[in-house]
């Protein structure tokens, strides 16, 4: 009990101290996590209003395939996009391996199903009548869309907060492309697993409080959105 | 220049007509009430003239122009026809914010559209509530704003589903008011659909009857199910609990028949007039509708009857009597 509250205390007092070293994870993980989340976002949010609002054949087995990519492991697109990224690869020449934007493209293949998921079932939730109700005061398709997006914006927004909250947990992905360099590509998580096998505990619980003081901001939010949109 | 021209139109779900027009002509101007049972058509009707639903067959016209459903600019004819629904939604920001939002799609200067927005909302009691949050108004407000972001539009046309069936005597009679202040305004005609006969006939002369889908005169108001029985030679319908009904010999064991509201022969209780197949009823509702009087009676089934001015003189019903109701079979119609 003494060793985990010697270590508990170490770690806030480097918290409070806004240690350099933690504050650079931390601000990497965030702008890594940010980047990839608004980069699924303006991907998956105009795919999935695509597939929600418009009625094509195949329409059930694309949402299929896309809530079996919900359930895709983090090894698995490390290791996809690495064989594409690694200097052998087909976009070997642009050395993006371990790297920050390596992880943010791995993340980005994380999430995207996540948000464009998200985005329709929250289009699935919202009143046919707001669609109906744009066409006949003389909006156009993109119009109507929008007015419908407007719509389902809380939704949206819950469903970006909830991809946010998957990337900056995750570690297989930011360690496979990102490679756990220090002061470069080290991330939380990937920081977190190694001053566990090197028996640090001190920055290790740090970051994870930070992490989880993170997750509960983001349940909150969510938390938020969530009940604006049940509105 | 008729505003609607509908040859041969029909619209079909899962194999099964539910509108079936061979022709129908709607003039520019004034007040039209589409009338019929529930599951008629009227719904389908609106939604085909608001340009919302694309028939499975036939041609619409409307102001004499072919109407292509398949086009991209079809939200230009939109523009001019408007439908408010009979649950309308206003969208999660500010009533006059929601009045706004057609005038905006059209482009108009921001003085021009704020001016409308304040005049519409004025003409439907509602401009106190310009700045509420349009989630939180009751069913009448929400009909009331509804029908204001239809007005500011100007368009040629406002169809209105039931405007008035989901909300309590008080928003009726202020929609009803509305609606009378458009028509004489002039510059939107409105053709609207209910299943109430006397409130289409408080507020239009130009009645059509949907029914199945189809259009029937305007005479078969009265329209029930029905089971026949045989007795003493005789082929019998009963409507309801009490009003049984001398039918073809060639009617079907069940089925719905429609009885001719100005057919229906109604006498005093204690008249020479009253047969042995007449069936008692009470008066409820008189409503006069141009020359004539339109009698509500109940016989177990709500029974409409048209009188001419000389008959209901003569027979100068008040509310509450009891009346002798026949229904000779040249009032009846098998559908």
């Amino acid at each position: 009990m003494a060793f985990f509250i010697d270590s508990f205390l170490s770690a806030m007092r480097l918290i409070l101290g806004a240690d350099p070293e933690l504050m650079e994870i931390v601000g990497l993980s965030l702008r890594v996590s940010l980047a990839s989340t608004l980069l699924a976002g303006g991907l998956g949010v105009p795919l999935g209003f695509l597939i929600g609002f418009n009625q094509f054949r195949g329409k059930r087995v694309v949402i299929t395939l896309l809530n079996t990519l919900l359930a895709l492991p983090t090894v698995v697109i490390g290791l996809m996009v690495y064989t594409v990224i690694a200097r052998r690869g087909v976009l070997g020449m642009l050395n993006l391996l371990y790297t920050p934007n390596a992880i943010i493209i791995g993340q980005v293949i994380l999430i995207l199903p996540v948000i464009t998921a998200l985005t329709i079932a929250a289009l699935s939730r919202i009143d046919d009548r707001y669609r109906r109700t744009a066409l006949t005061l003389g909006a156009d398709h993109l119009q109507t869309a929008l007015a419908v997006l407007r719509e389902a914006r809380f939704g949206i927004v819950a469903a970006a907060v909830a991809a946010f909250g998957r990337v900056i947990s995750e570690i297989g992905i930011s360690m496979m492309l990102g490679g756990n360099a220090r002061g470069f590509t080290r991330t939380m998580t990937t920081a977190m697993a190694l001053e566990y096998d090197k028996g640090e505990f001190v920055l290790a619980v740090g970051l994870g409080i930070v992490l989880l003081t993170i997750s509960l901001g983001m349940n909150t939010l969510l938390n938020y959105f969530q009940g604006r949109y049940a509105e | 220049m008729s505003l609607y021209d509908v040859r041969g139109l029909k619209k079909n779900y899962n194999g099964r007509t539910v509108l079936d027009l061979p022709a129908l002509t709607i003039d520019a101007g004034g007040m039209v009430a589409l009338l019929g049972p529930n599951g008629a058509g009227k719904t389908t009707l609106l939604h085909i003239l608001a340009f919302l639903l694309r028939p499975s067959s036939g041609q619409l016209m409307f102001q004499d122009q072919p109407v292509a459903f398949n086009s991209t600019q079809l939200h230009r004819l939109r523009r001019q026809a408007v439908l408010v629904e009979q649950h309308p939604i206003l969208f999660s920001t500010t009533v006059a914010k929601n009045v706004a939002f057609g005038l905006k799609l059209r482009g108009l200067a921001r003085r021009e559209i704020a001016r409308r927005v304040d005049e519409s909302l004025e003409m439907v009691g509602m401009r106190a509530f310009a700045g509420a949050d349009g989630s939180h108004l009751s069913g009448g407000e929400t009909q009331r704003v509804a029908i204001a972001r239809a007005v500011a539009c100007r368009p040629q046309v406002i169809l209105m589903d039931e405007p008035t069936s989901n909300v309590d005597m008080e928003n009726r009679s202020v929609i009803e008011a509305i609606m009378r202040e458009i028509r004489d305004a002039g510059k939107s005609a409105i053709i609207f659909c209910t299943h109430d006969l006397t409130q289409a006939a408080r507020l239009t002369q130009t009645r059509l009857h949907l029914s199945d889908g189809r259009l029937n005169g305007a005479d078969y108001e009265n329209t029930f199910p029905t089971s026949v029985y045989r007795e003493d030679n005789q082929i019998w319908g009963c409507l309801g609990h009490q009003l049984r009904v001398r039918m073809p010999s060639d009617a079907p064991a069940a089925g719905r028949v429609a009885i001719d509201p100005r057919r229906i022969k109604v006498a005093a209780l204690q008249s020479d007039l009253v047969k042995p197949e007449s069936c008692p009823g009470r008066v409820f509702q008189m409503v006069a509708d141009g020359d004539e009087v339109r009698l509500m009676v109940d016989v177990g089934v709500p029974l409409t009857i048209i009188l001419s001015s000389q008959a209901y003189q003569d027979l100068n019903p008040r509310i509450g009597d009891l009346v002798s109701v026949l229904c000779p079979p040249d009032a009846l119609t098998m559908l």
